[in-house]
């Protein structure tokens, strides 16, 4: 969570773990308005992760983002969690593919290019086959790319193809509230009513097939 | 002044949202239902019930504040049912009412979802006096409470296996009923006469204790015989004789509870509460007893936001606000929040 002003990050705080993020929000929140000086009426917009990501996790986020933005009467930006990825390594001249696990053998994955333009997004967040990925990324033309996010050890140990791979450093891969607030400012605001996750996946439910 | 606490229900299938006036009166209470779409699925999917109540959580929000006639600024405090429930669909709208909360500086205030089902007879326009004995029966849960005061809990009885709710659903789906199938066992029970003496388990003298399984293996069975040997089955009648040795544990054992603990009032509460034949039997057996039974409105028995905003009144009036860690739980047992002094008064 992080406060930002302009481009600036005036505080931030992360934390991890599968459980637990639900119960933290209001002290992070107290924290990072503490750390700033800014009080929350003084607000103007909320940046929230859209995915994808966890399911559960991302609905913490933007439940919680709806709540503060409806009650501070203020628009809401959502920003998909692999730009943010992709913008803490914007840096680096080339393609950027940020991975999240995304279980059942895929990753969620987007390629991005940066150059002196800045960064371009080359393709839609997407699941992706693991054993796909390479094959994948020949197809879009990527002969040479970061891989960044927390699938990045397991995506850049695979046997090397014709893709050759660079690994981000461990401390840009996860993601950040500074980065995201940062380049929600380009982004178009949301009515927090109507604003949902970008799941990428249906549930896996399938409808019953008459009978019982 | 007044305390109007905007109050916030998503622990299965349906978002609730209500705006209650110090615990009494219900100003709205909007309830948006999710059965079309697990409908098809014969059941509550988990993961499409969180998706549907954070589609729905603003504008249900949005609802009950134009029906009651309220804005944001008004409210003194958020209410939130924390468990027992989905976890996913919990943490919706406790995050959301954390949100609220946090954006407006009002206290949080989290709710047992039974607690919320049991307090939905104090928005009786007679409400119950202390001391009292409940019984909370839904698909999760049959459980016989004692209350001596707000917020003070002791558990007199409860299912060994399934909760009564759950044996509805059970048999309602052998029948071939759609989901919900409480409701809709209940309208076909209507139909028949409850003509097979399906077994009543009374397990050992002096227990309040309830099961349910060997009643639901007693009618898998019936209906499983009677296809073996090409009998013609009559559901009308499976469904009324279940219902039946259903209603008539359900009821002695409640009466037998006010009974053994020497209480005047006897109280109904749950989504199994908002079937007739439970409320007419019930009401029956208490007259014959001379109890006072409460039974809150249908509308106020099956999952609502408005039971969660009573219960969390008598909270909050008691200084019992949540602190800011609070989390959905999917299991959570009903503690006690009353300050014991150890006296019995109310
Ligand atoms: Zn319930």
């Amino acid at each position: 969570m992080a406060v930002v002003e302009g481009s600036m990050v005036r505080s931030e705080v992360s934390w991890y773990g599968e459980r637990g993020h639900a119960s933290r929000l209001l002290p992070a929140a107290d924290f990072v308005l503490l750390q700033a000086s800014v009080e929350r009426e003084a607000l103007t917009g909320i940046a929230v992760c859209e995915g994808p990501g966890s399911f559960t996790g991302l609905r913490i986020g933007l439940s919680f983002a709806k709540g503060l933005a409806e009650s501070l009467n203020v628009p809401l930006v959502l920003v998909s969690s692999l730009l943010g990825l992709a913008a803490q390594c914007e840096l680096y001249p080339g393609y950027i593919v940020p991975l999240l696990n995304a279980q059942r053998d895929e990753y969620y994955a987007a390629v991005f290019k940066s150059d002196k333009q800045g960064l371009t997004r080359l393709t839609n967040d997407l699941a992706v086959k693991k054993r796909e990925l390479r094959l994948w990324l020949k197809g879009l033309g990527v002969r040479e790319c970061l891989l960044t996010g927390e699938a990045t050890d397991e995506a850049g140990c695979e046997a090397v193809g014709e893709v050759s791979c660079a690994v981000a450093p461990v401390w840009v891969r996860s993601p950040r509230a500074g980065a995201l607030g940062v380049i929600s400012r380009s982004f178009p605001t949301t009515d927090p009513k109507v604003a949902r996750p970008n799941y990428v996946r249906s549930s896996s439910a399938r409808p019953k097939q008459g009978g019982i | 002044m007044s305390t109007k606490i905007l109050s916030i229900e998503t622990s299965c299938d349906e978002t609730s949202v209500a705006i209650v006036v110090d615990g009494r009166e219900v100003l709205s209470n909007v309830i948006a239902s999710q059965i079309d779409v697990h409908q098809l699925y014969g059941g509550v999917v988990p993961e499409i019930a969180s998706r549907q109540h954070l589609g729905h959580i603003s504008f249900v929000v949005g609802q009950a504040l134009s029906q009651a006639k309220l804005s944001l600024q008004d409210i003194t405090a958020v209410a939130v049912t924390q468990g027992p429930g989905l976890v996913g669909s919990l943490l919706v709208g406790l995050c959301y009412a954390k949100g609220i909360a946090f954006g407006r500086r009002l206290p949080l205030i989290g709710v047992h979802h039974l607690e919320g089902h049991l307090y939905a007879n104090f928005l009786l326009s007679t409400p119950p006096t202390f001391p009292l004995v409940c019984l909370v029966v839904s698909g999760g849960h049959t459980d016989l409470i004692y209350m001596r005061r707000h917020g003070h809990y002791r558990l007199l009885g409860r299912t060994r296996d399934d909760a009564a709710g759950e044996a509805f659903d059970k048999i309602a789906r052998v029948l071939n009923l759609p989901y919900p199938g409480g409701p809709h066992l209940e309208r076909l029970a209507a139909t028949g006469a409850p003509t097979i003496p399906f077994p009543r388990a009374r397990l050992e003298a002096g227990s309040l204790d309830f099961s349910f399984s060997g009643l639901k293996s007693a009618v898998l069975n019936h209906i499983h015989n009677s296809q073996q040997r090409g009998e013609e089955l009559f559901p009308a009648a499976v469904a009324a004789s279940f219902q039946a040795a259903v209603t008539e544990v359900l009821v002695e054992k409640s009466i037998e509870a006010a009974l053994t603990t020497g209480v005047r009032n006897l109280c109904l509460a749950g989504g199994v509460s908002a079937n007739s034949a439970l409320r007419s039997a019930m009401g029956q057996a208490a007259q014959a007893h001379g109890l006072q039974l409460f039974v809150p409105g249908v509308e106020l028995c099956t999952d609502n936001a408005a039971m969660i905003g009573a219960a969390a009144y008598y909270r909050w009036r008691a200084g019992a606000a949540s602190d800011a860690e609070l989390n959905a739980q999917a299991m959570l047992p009903l503690i006690n929040w009353a300050v014991d002094s150890g006296d019995n008064s109310a």
